[in-house]
């Protein structure tokens, strides 16, 4: 069998040479990490063993000493650039990775990825509305986006099964972020020039893409059946959509209790944040935007405490993940709105009237001023 | 006793590689087998996460990443299960065989040219590559492959008998159309 000596000899050779690239095997190392972190008891802070969050490549050794020597402030100035300034490669390219090096938990990583795609999204909005967004910079802007984005995306799977919780939570957080910014980044940039609204259009359409995988991936990945247990625990195991079993048994307690009340303090702290904001700038407004804004606001409170009456029947999730969703966009139009006085922002998308759930078309397809369809409530309840 | 998770994270940087290269034999798709295999990963520590003890590390692996494929194949729409497996009937194939003319044969084989090699491997249809890989890409003893095709290990040899002939049939053929 020469030949097929030959041919084995050959393949062992060949195929040696399939292995994981480097930042693939890292990735998959961290990932691996993470999941670890996500279940492991508490462990001591000490760590003889140099952390795999420390793997930061020696060229970032001296930008951590930047930022030590050069002081606090020199980050902090550099916060508020935006791509053309002169600070904005340090803002990206050294204060960000070294706060990345530095966050341990799945949580804190996750919030700090998504942090720095808002950051992308925020940078744009501002250069949308000054009518400088090109091409070029939209490109970077939404390439640095991704990656976070995906970064994030990666964590909340990696997590999902140790910690629904958690990743339930960062998902609801992330996804009504993107849907506001998406909103606001389409509305800055109507004016502007072409090749500006071009390019915020673009971008707003790549965010609400990734906000919608972030929904659809929510609602679809798997479908959870859970056992009270004797002593009140529930054992929940994960199937995919074929019935193949994901997960042995993970008893979990109160695991949709728990996704619920963090999902509902969300929406509460950011309606209250919008409510602040709001009385802030009300004098600056007009009666019809004001009126409007208050209307939004009573909506979105009718929508939590739906929600805490009906507790334990009914398509609850839908409804708090609603109305976090409307809060997070008020918020960052009336954050706007204040930072870009002078202009009128308020096109948010429709709040369905009676807690419409599913993947409802944002629309968008206000400008600032006339073409408004936000429904008033006929009858204001007191 | 060593930490569970240093012994997790030992085992990723010992059999990752040889892991995803079988991955990737299988299936078609690279960043597929990338994720399956970091999810091979997982769910071994998951495994372990229950306490269950894990003896040897590498056959484990190897058992979870193949219930992983199996899985895999399943969801693939287009295919069912049956459609991607050959009939293991070896005896057919015999008779088809043209007669071997050993030393053309071996002239052209002689500098086998290693992607062709993979190329063909990865054309073999199941069970036949599983077992072709497990055993010349994977070095896994009959024993081993056995247990975790959870077949007798008669009838792996079978299997990788015709698996060969198979393959050899296949590489002659090509032969033909190239000569």
């Amino acid at each position: 069998m020469n030949t097929m000596n030959s041919f084995f000899s050959q393949l062992k050779k060949e195929t040696q040479k399939i292995r994981l690239a480097a930042p693939e095997r890292e990735r998959m190392r961290l990932a691996l990490d993470a999941a670890m972190a996500s279940s492991a008891p508490i462990k001591s802070p000490i760590q003889p063993v140099p952390s795999p969050y420390f793997f930061a490549p020696r060229s970032l050794v001296p930008a951590l000493a930047l930022i030590l020597v050069a002081g606090v402030g020199t980050s902090y100035a550099a916060e508020g650039a935006v791509p053309g300034d002169a600070l904005y490669a340090i803002k990206v390219g050294v204060t960000e990775p070294a706060r990345e090096a530095l966050a341990r938990s799945d949580e804190a990583k996750a919030a700090l990825h998504a942090r720095f795609a808002e950051r992308r999204m925020a940078e744009a909005e501002t250069l949308a509305e000054r009518g400088a967004l090109t091409a070029k910079t939209a490109l970077a802007l939404e390439e640095n986006f991704s990656r976070h984005a995906a970064e994030v995306e990666e964590i909340v799977s990696a997590v999902e099964e140790e910690n629904p919780v958690a990743a339930a939570d960062i998902s609801a957080r992330f996804g009504s972020s993107l849907a506001a910014h998406g909103a606001l980044i389409e509305a800055l940039g109507g004016e502007g020039g072409e090749e500006n609204r071009r390019e915020s259009g673009k971008l707003a359409r790549s965010i609400k893409e990734r906000e919608r995988a972030v929904a659809h991936a929510e609602r679809e990945a798997v479908t959870v059946t859970a056992e009270r247990g004797g002593s009140g625990e529930i054992a929940v195991q994960t199937f995919a959509k074929d019935g193949a079993a994901l997960s042995a048994s993970i008893v979990v307690r109160d695991a949709d209790e728990a996704v619920l009340a963090r999902i509902e303090a969300n929406a509460s702290t950011t309606l209250e944040r919008a409510e602040t904001r709001f009385s802030g700038i009300r004098g600056s407004l007009d009666k019809e935007t004001s009126a409007l804004v208050e209307a939004r606001i009573f909506r979105i409170r009718e929508l939590i405490g739906n929600f805490r009456d009906t507790r334990g029947k009914g398509s609850e999730k839908e409804k708090i993940q609603q109305a976090l969703k409307d809060a997070a966009t008020l918020d960052a139009f009336l954050e706007a709105q204040a930072k870009f006085r002078g202009r009128v922002l308020l096109p948010a998308p429709e709040i369905e009237m009676f807690g419409d759930e599913g993947e409802s078309e944002d629309g968008n397809d206000g400008r600032g001023g006339g073409d408004i369809t936000i429904p008033v409530p006929a009858s204001l309840p007191l | 006793m060593k930490d569970r998770e240093q012994i997790f994270r030992d085992a990723f940087e010992r059999h990752a590689d040889e892991l995803f290269r079988h991955a990737s034999l299988r299936l078609s798709d690279r960043d597929r087998a990338l994720e399956l295999t970091q999810e091979c990963f997982l769910k071994a520590w998951q495994y372990a996460l229950r306490g269950e003890e894990v003896r040897e590390m590498r056959p484990f692996l190897f058992k979870t990443l193949r219930n992983l494929i199996i899985d895999e194949y399943r969801k693939a729409k287009s295919f069912s299960l049956d459609s991607m497996l050959e009939d293991d009937d070896g005896g057919v194939l015999e008779a088809n065989l043209p007669r071997d003319d050993t030393n053309t044969l071996e002239k052209a084989c002689d500098r086998f040219d290693g992607a062709r090699a993979v190329s063909a491997i990865r054309r073999l249809p199941e069970p036949y590559r599983e077992v072709l890989a497990l055993r010349y890409v994977d070095d896994l003893p009959i024993r081993e492959i056995a247990g975790l095709v959870e077949e007798s290990e008669n009838v792996v040899s079978v299997r990788l008998h015709r698996g060969l002939k198979k393959l050899r049939a296949m590489l002659e053929s090509e032969q033909e159309q190239r000569a």
